[in-house]
């Protein structure tokens, strides 16, 4: 009989140990407490990742409003920071250290894992970015008058730094190899300064930056989509592939 | 009607320089079966074909009555796997891992975990990036053994163990086996400890199963023949010698199906049995996986 791929399509027929009758189970991808359970793991993993960076955010926050560009530099670093310690730590430490054995050993499918791993790690990045965007908005309404006209770069900014992050996370799971990782890292910190130089250079973005209005020109909800299909895309790709792997280890 | 623990039936996986090559066993419920084999003859392919960590090419497994993969999470619900390349998070305590295990399995044993800890001596407040190798393999036969699994799969779990260790992880195996509904699969290449537990030995060599059965059968089947052979006696081969090997006039055989009749055979030929031995299951292992070579010409 074949097997291999071909039987995780298959719906499943267990056969109940003391009855030997034939049983059917559910399907195993809706298995959401196990889901949940995972994802707990990981963000208790990822704790201090958290915390670090939400400080680090705060810290580089308060030296934007004193002295703009040295914070805003340091902003976009941590989240860079953030987002590669997150996809490293929870994804590649895990299959080179091994433990993901003991993960995949417990009643979890392929597809819950990645499920769950996914999940966490956007929990991770976004509890901190959504923290320091509102505490960057508290700190914009300080200012008179508010400086309100940063906000749509800021969000496509955030846009970029998730779009960027889904990637990696994407292709850490598929590869789950050092050197991709490397060469993933490199890619998505090059999009940072090539961001800065060419969208704000864009009509209906640049000439509304220093100004007091949120412009959202529709530039910027172009950027904006593009960056949200550039997640939702490396996402996806990164289940389609995990659904037809057929070794996991 | 009871249904085996693990039926692996003609289960194939090919890799560039590797093939596991149709392999077929059973474990039937409360027994214990030692998988032997050396380094890279596909034990720990198997198990993570068994576990589904690795899908099979073809081939049925079957988990306690689950198909897999498909059946893969009712079928780990009741299996506790430990491995010696598996890792638990560094950076957690020990109770930590309890409590994250705890919650998943319904059937954890809190009394059972809390007598493991004494008799391992670890402490659930200790961090897992700072046990020593026996305490972190310590650790993780705690956390499957206090779930109470219904079947055991152990992948070279004794590999790296100091002798004391490997007496306490020993002697927790054989308690478990005093609940009759307990199966174990036990990985290994220390023949000593397969001796010690196992009621099955399967030897596996090169992605094959070479030979299969109960251990005393092995034991019983297996002897080594010590021969005195004079100047120009021919020696026969009769059925039952896996080997002959002569040198002058002394000559060692080695019968994988023994019986007193061979003794006649070679007596009846010239030669005088100066003894019979029986042999430990490393010399059977070897014994066999090299027969086994040598009759497909490898």
């Amino acid at each position: 009989m074949n097997a291999s791929t071909k039987t995780s399509a298959n719906p499943e027929r267990s056969t109940d140990l003391s009855t030997g009758a034939a049983t059917s189970a559910p399907r195993a991808a809706t298995d959401l407490p196990m889901i949940r359970r995972l994802v707990a793991k990981d963000l208790y993993l990822y704790r201090w990742f958290i915390l670090g960076a939400t400080l680090a955010g705060l810290v580089s926050l308060y030296v934007t409003s004193l002295h703009g560009v040295t914070g805003f530099i340091l902003f976009l670093t941590t989240l860079a920071a953030l987002g590669v310690f997150i996809a490293m730590y929870g994804i590649l430490v895990e299959r080179k250290e091994k433990t993901l054995l003991f993960v995949l050993s417990l009643p979890v499918t392929p597809l819950q894992y990645t499920a769950a791993k996914v999940l966490a790690a956007l929990i991770a990045f976004l509890v901190p970015v959504l923290v320091l965007a509102a505490v960057a908005l508290g700190l914009n309404i300080a200012f008179d008058p508010p400086p309100n006209g940063e906000i749509p770069f800021t969000v496509i900014t955030f846009g970029l730094f998730l779009a960027n992050f889904c990637f990696l996370v994407a292709l850490l799971l598929i590869t789950g190899m050092e050197i991709w990782a490397v060469a993933g890292i490199l890619l998505t910190n090059l999009t940072i300064p090539l961001f800065m130089n060419v969208v704000t250079g864009l009509p209906g973005i640049g000439e509304h930056i220093r100004g007091p209005v949120a412009v959202w020109s529709p530039t910027v909800l172009s950027i904006l989509g593009i960056e949200l299909f550039v997640a939702v895309l490396a996402l996806a790709v990164a289940f389609t592939v995990q659904s037809r792997r057929t070794d996991f280890i | 009607m009871t249904v085996p623990a693990i039926e692996f039936s003609e289960v194939s996986k090919r890799y560039d320089f590797f093939t596991l090559d149709a392999i077929s066993l059973s474990l039937e419920r409360g027994q214990i079966m030692g998988l032997v084999g050396p380094n890279g003859a596909g034990k720990s392919t198997s198990i993570r074909i068994l576990m589904s960590l690795v899908q099979q090419d073809a081939g049925e497994v079957r988990v306690l009555g689950h198909a897999m993969p498909a059946g893969q999470v009712r079928a780990k619900a009741d299996i506790g796997f430990v491995s010696d390349d598996m890792r638990l998070f560094g950076t957690a305590t020990l109770g930590w891992h309890m409590g994250f295990v705890k919650s998943i399995y319904p059937g954890w044993d809190d009394a059972y975990a809390a007598r493991l800890l004494k008799r391992f001596y670890l402490r659930p407040e200790q961090t897992i990036g700072k046990l020593s190798h026996g305490e972190r393999v310590k650790a993780a036969l705690l956390l499957v053994l206090a779930r109470r699994p219904r079947l055991l799969v152990l992948d070279e779990p004794t590999a790296g163990l100091d002798p004391v260790a490997r007496h306490e992880v020993l002697a927790e195996f054989m308690e478990v086996l005093a609940d009759d509904e307990r199966s174990i699969l036990f990985s290994s290449h220390n023949t000593v400890d397969v001796e010690q537990i196992s009621d099955q030995i399967t030897f596996i060599d090169r992605g094959r199963v070479v030979d299969s059965n109960d251990k005393e059968v092995f034991l019983e089947r297996w002897r080594r023949l010590s021969l005195d052979v004079p100047a120009g006696t021919s020696l026969p081969a009769p059925a039952g010698v896996a080997e002959v090997a002569r040198e002058g006039h002394a000559a060692l055989v080695t019968a994988n199906d023994y019986t007193p009749e061979i003794d006649a055979v070679f007596e009846q030929a010239g030669a005088k049995v100066r003894a019979v031995q029986r042999m430990t299951l490393e010399e059977i292992f070897i014994a066999n996986v090299m027969h086994d070579r040598k009759e497909r010409g490898e």
